[in-house]
């Protein structure tokens, strides 16, 4: 009963947040400079030419009739059409959207799988030189700007040693479409990872200072489940809510990387919508991202209550 | 169960298939910095997608890399004495992608699909002094026009004028069909486009490829390296300060041509203290314009002196007006009451990465003669706004590229132009550029032409920095690669050496 109205009161809570972030972006788009209908026509164009085409557009109503007007289409799934691909908003983020979740689930993955060990060792061995070798390569690894290593990536493995595509999708007669994933992938999780071996490292050291993995110890538990049964457990809440942040960030689609290997993911759509003042499409992927961000919060509250049953998802 | 596995096995068939040997032969891919915005030709203004168009579709008539107008779809045409009635002949055996033949209603229905203004074709206003379109027989096309215009015959030459049968028009956007070499295959945006040979293209012999993709990179270096692995064959747009490395490299080559554009710092002619002509001037002479061209552009690039470039025919030779001489353009500030210097703000156009450098070492130039200069980086959208049509602004940087004609190259200076950015009011001006466009002989058009270009020389209208060369590199086994006046990547006499 407690876990059903919780989720009520959760998804009331998502969909007023997403509401909230439509009609905030709805408002403001509005007043950025900058005409769709002069970006369409180009230098040459006459005013009357001008007048017709925000006419077509709907660009000549006032604002809150269009405001409703987009949240009916909304309520039925429709996010209108894009005024420069004159196709649906939909149909144009489902098409991005593979390239973008695949993208985002390789790189948690991968930076998950790095990061554990390699936070439970340098934990294990705090103050030696081999925990001082993480800490530095892990503060590296967050100072370094992805499109820089975005660019190393690419220099290492498709100009030196020739193993991977430089970017790019994958062309019919390409083979797998895999290969050309990797490296972005790779990109993306590189700070990812970092960030994480950061926060675990320090809250095992947190956790393995607390009464009860004292107990655990004096019960005679082998090291080995000490740390892994207790301490890792107990320390993945705090990488999780970076995690989470991450994975919200990623799923809105990440210009700089997908600029960089030549990708065709939600960040260069919205890149487009912003250039070319494309309102429905721009509303449509910001609307899209607010929703991705809350979904992934939300489920990273319920996996908090996984990891300690004592954070019950009632009192949050 | 055995239904899953059935299936697995076959896609993995149809996958191992798709991949194997002979896909390769006989496909070019180019790398391009960026992605049509759909493949209309009459509803856009996007160079990005006139460079790939103009492989789909053909125009009746098509100009040659060196400038020259030479028939397209029409064979042959002729001109009234009057020059108020153009007739194209069609060639024989032009066939549609869809099979059919084109005829000369077709053509027809194409021009008045550009001049219905619910097509919203950004460039009608070239197409509007023709006041009637006849169609004699299937072959013939004659346009009426109502008054003298030099520049038309060219204009039937650009992408925007394209022909587009009426059964392409539904889904011109996504499924273009036209008559060109190649037939449209698949577009997936922001990452390529590919092109397949259409085996009755109306010249024999031509196209010389099986298959053309267009593959989005829009990060410079990252093209480099796609040239140099292979992955592309072709990079469309060599960036300045990469043409030595690819020239250096013996597996690459590199195509290059003066573009048909200029750059330029527009001056604000309205604007105090650049109202004066002196202190325009002493602007002029402050800028070391060689040190541009080498600076930003890495010697790429050749110094004008107007409003034109030098491949046009119609170039005055005007750099000797302001040679580089910071102490007069000192003395022409001082004449005007601008001793102390002034406070300049110039305005640059965000994502053009070359216009801004422009713009930074002119601050500097300009900060020498004790003109305190403020750069104002601004995204387009809102440049066009503000500078273009708002003329809100003071000095900015920007170019100008693209037509064959000198006419809409130097009719935006008129008073009541609504290009006029610059606010130059000169009524001489206006009363030739009027003479020039009713004028149909060569020799007396070259004349009014390099005498406009003098006048806005004379008035320092704007520094006139430099124009562009164009670089295009390609694996040393591309062929046939040829660079246009107008921006096109033409691709039917391209080919690959095995």
């Amino acid at each position: 009963m407690h876990m059903r109205a919780y989720l009520l009161r959760k998804a009331v809570g998502m969909v007023v947040t997403v509401l909230l972030v439509s009609a905030i972006s709805f408002f403001v788009l509005q007043v950025v400079p900058g005409d769709p209908a002069q970006v369409i026509l180009g230098t040459e164009a006459s005013p009357e030419a001008l007048e017709d085409l925000r006419r077509q557009l709907g660009l000549d109503r006032p604002l809150g009739p269009r405001y409703w007007a987009w949240l009916k289409g909304l309520l039925r799934g429709d996010l209108g059409e894009s005024l420069r691909y004159q196709r649906p908003v939909l149909e144009l983020l489902g098409e991005r959207l593979p390239v973008t979740l695949v993208l985002t689930f390789a790189a948690v993955v991968l930076a998950m799988t790095a990061a554990l060990p390699v936070a439970l060792l340098a934990a294990r061995h705090a103050g030696t030189p081999v925990d001082l070798l993480v800490v530095l390569v892990s503060q590296l690894g967050l100072a370094l700007p992805p499109f820089w290593i975005g660019l190393l990536l690419i220099i290492l493995f498709s100009l030196k040693l020739g193993w991977l595509p430089p970017g790019g999708y994958a062309l019919p007669g390409d083979g797998t479409v895999l290969s050309y994933l990797v490296l972005p992938a790779l990109a993306l999780s590189i700070p990812l990872a970092a960030h994480l071996v950061w926060i675990l490292r320090q809250s095992i050291l947190e956790v393995i200072e607390r009464e009860f993995i004292r107990t655990a110890r004096a019960k005679g538990l082998p090291e080995n489940l000490v740390y892994y049964r207790h301490a890792l457990r107990n320390a993945l809440i705090p990488a999780m809510t970076v995690l989470g942040i991450h994975m919200g960030a990623l799923l809105g689609g990440s210009i700089i990387i997908e600029q960089i290997f030549s990708l065709p993911g939600l960040g260069r759509l919205i890149l487009f919508a912003v250039y070319n003042r494309d309102w429905p499409l721009l509303q449509g992927g910001v609307v899209f991202m607010a929703a991705a961000v809350v979904l992934v919060n939300f489920v990273t509250d319920l996996v908090y209550g996984l990891l300690d049953p004592r954070i019950s998802v009632s009192d949050t | 169960m055995g239904r899953l596995v059935r299936i697995l096995i076959v896609s993995l068939a149809v996958a191992l298939l798709l991949s194997g040997v002979g896909w390769g032969q006989g496909r070019l891919v180019v790398g391009v910095p960026a992605d049509v915005d759909g493949l209309d030709p009459h509803r856009t203004v996007a160079a990005a997608t006139f460079q790939v168009v103009c492989n789909i579709y053909d125009t009746l008539v098509e100009v040659t890399p060196d400038g020259r107008l030479v028939p397209g779809l029409a064979a042959s045409w002729e001109i009234s004495p009057d020059g108020l009635q153009y007739t194209f002949t069609l060639h024989q055996g032009i066939k549609v992608h869809t099979g059919r033949d084109l005829q000369a209603a077709d053509v027809a229905a194409s021009f008045q699909r550009i001049l219905n203004p619910a097509t919203n074709h950004p460039r009608a206003a070239d197409y509007r002094v023709i006041e009637a379109i006849e169609t004699p027989d299937a072959a013939t096309v004659i346009f009426h026009l109502r008054e003298k215009n030099p520049a038309f015959l060219s204009n039937l030459a650009m992408g925007w004028a394209a022909i587009v049968p009426p059964e392409a028009v539904a889904e011109a956007k996504f499924r273009p069909i036209g008559t060109g070499p190649f037939t449209f295959l698949d577009w997936v945006p922001d990452s390529h486009l590919v092109l397949r040979r259409f085996p009755d293209y109306f010249r024999p012999g031509e196209p010389l490829l099986d298959e053309v993709v267009f593959r989005v990179i829009p990060e410079p270096s990252v093209g480099i390296i796609s040239l140099k692995t292979g992955a592309v064959d072709v990079l469309s747009w060599l960036a300045p300060q990469d043409v030595a490395s690819v020239k250096a490299d013996p597996r690459l080559k590199v195509v290059e041509s003066p573009m048909n554009g200029i750059y330029l710092l527009a001056l604000n002619n309205a604007r105090p203290p650049l109202d004066d002509r002196r202190v325009r001037q002493a602007i002029n002479l402050a800028i070391d314009k060689q040190a541009i061209v080498d600076g930003v552009h890495w010697g790429q690039g050749q110094v004008i002196g107007s409003h034109m470039p030098p491949v046009s025919p119609f170039y005055a030779e005007l750099t000797d007006i302001y040679p580089y001489d910071p102490d007069k353009a000192r003395q022409l500030l001082a004449e005007a009451g601008c001793e102390e210097g002034f406070e300049l703000t110039i305005t640059l156009p965000q994502p053009y990465d070359f216009h801004i450098r422009n713009g930074e070492i002119i601050a500097q130039q300009l900060e020498r003669v004790g003109i305190r200069v403020r750069l104002e980086v601004m995204e387009w959208g809102n440049w066009l706004d503000r500078v273009y049509f708002g003329r809100d602004y003071q000095a900015a940087t920007i170019g100008h590229t693209g037509r064959l004609d000198p006419d809409p190259f130097l009719n935006r200076y008129t008073s009541d132009s609504r290009e006029n950015y610059m606010n130059y009011q000169n009524p001489d001006y206006d009363e030739l550029v009027k003479v020039g466009a009713a004028t149909l002989d060569m020799e007396e058009r070259v004349r009014i032409y390099r005498r406009l270009q003098e006048m806005l020389a004379e008035d320092a209208v704007a520094v006139y920095l430099m124009s562009p060369n164009l670089a295009v590199g390609m694996r040393a086994n591309v062929s046939g690669w040829q660079i246009y006046p107008i921006d096109i990547l033409n691709l039917r006499r391209v080919y690959k050496e095995e």
